[in-house]
């Protein structure tokens, strides 16, 4: 079950990743002609359309991750990885912990400021808020792997 | 304020809310993994872990649903009142943290004990008579209108202060890495 729900915790979580790091390129290096290059096209996208999707996912990433999956990590993984003392592996999934939190209270905001009609104004609260929901989905995406594979990391 | 102002405010006090309750744990309940129990507020461990995570999230969701509620009935002529109170609150907490690198600073290098420099109370002193200082010097602009970017601003120094708060888990590895 939890092997199951590792999976579909992972496939979510690389596809908020494609989402978010699209919308950041498109907030960070706006498309200005017509897109000829495949990192022009990349940005090109309707990245408004993708803050609903982007907001489902990441619920239920923390869903999944926060209500099915966390018990068994303080239960069995994270108490082997303090015995073995590997204290930075631990402080970096605290840290995610708390970075998923933080980035859960910010999608009302997000959500917000992504509104249709984009209000010009608002442009830099919103790349504001995307940089750093995107950094939040990434760091999660990177450490959760980490710690996943950290038994084959240090054998 | 209209109706929509909620989202923005919502969001800045969870974050806000969030590390109040992480770091003093107030938990609305404990949950016991192994025993698949739940407990009122926050309790030691039972058997196995406890936690407070679960917690600390509700603490601040319905901390931040009240003062999310409460904004919408601020009008806009005290809009700028707002804005000086967050504005001197982010000051006051910027400040807070130099003077308490330069109260432990001094202590750890003066040959005397100056353990008035060890109290909570001396960097909030010093920091909320800086802070005074300073807001006499804050431009116009940054006391009229709130500013949207605290939605941002605010969440990214709660991220931070997270970071300086786990040190004691990085520190000894960051330590070795440079050996």
């Amino acid at each position: 079950m939890i092997t199951a729900l590792l999976l579909i915790h992972g496939l979510v979580a690389a596809a908020l990743i494609g989402a978010i790091t699209h919308q950041l390129f498109s907030v960070w290096w706006p498309p200005r002609a017509a897109p000829g290059s495949f990192f022009a096209r990349f940005r090109a996208v309707n990245v408004a359309s993708y803050t609903n999707a982007i907001i489902i996912m990441f619920v239920i990433e923390t869903f999944v991750g926060g209500v099915l999956l966390y018990p068994s990590y303080r239960v069995s993984s994270r108490v082997v990885m303090e015995q073995l003392r590997l204290a930075a592996p631990v402080g970096i999934f605290d840290l995610k912990e708390h970075f998923s939190t933080v980035a859960l209270g910010l999608l009302p905001a997000y959500w917000y400021y992504w509104r249709q009609p984009l209000s010009a104004e608002r442009a830099s609260i919103r790349k504001f808020l995307t940089t750093i929901i995107a950094f939040t989905i990434w760091w999660n995406f990177l450490v959760g792997h980490f710690t996943n594979n950290i038994r084959g990391l240090w054998s | 304020m209209s109706f929509y102002r909620v989202f923005p405010v919502f969001s800045t006090a969870f974050a806000v809310l969030y590390l109040l309750a992480a770091t003093f744990n107030y938990a609305l309940f404990t949950y016991h993994p192994l025993l698949h129990e739940l407990d009122l507020l926050a309790r030691p461990a039972k058997a196995g872990p406890a936690m407070y995570w679960y917690g600390w999230i509700t603490t601040a969701a319905i901390g931040a649903l009240v003062v999310a509620a409460v904004a919408t009935f601020v009008t806009d002529q005290w809009e700028r009142w707002v804005q000086r109170a967050i504005a001197f609150a982010c000051a006051y907490a910027v400040f807070y943290v130099i003077a308490n690198g330069v109260a432990v600073f001094i202590y750890d290098r003066s040959s005397h004990e100056l353990e008035f420099l060890k109290h909570w109370a001396t960097p909030a002193t010093g920091a909320l008579a800086a802070t005074v200082i300073a807001s006499f010097f804050f431009p116009i602009r940054w006391t009229q209108r709130v500013w949207s970017g605290w939605t941002g601003v605010i969440p990214l120094s709660v991220m931070l202060v997270f970071v300086y708060l786990l040190r004691g888990w990085f520190i000894p590895s960051v330590g070795l890495i440079l050996k």
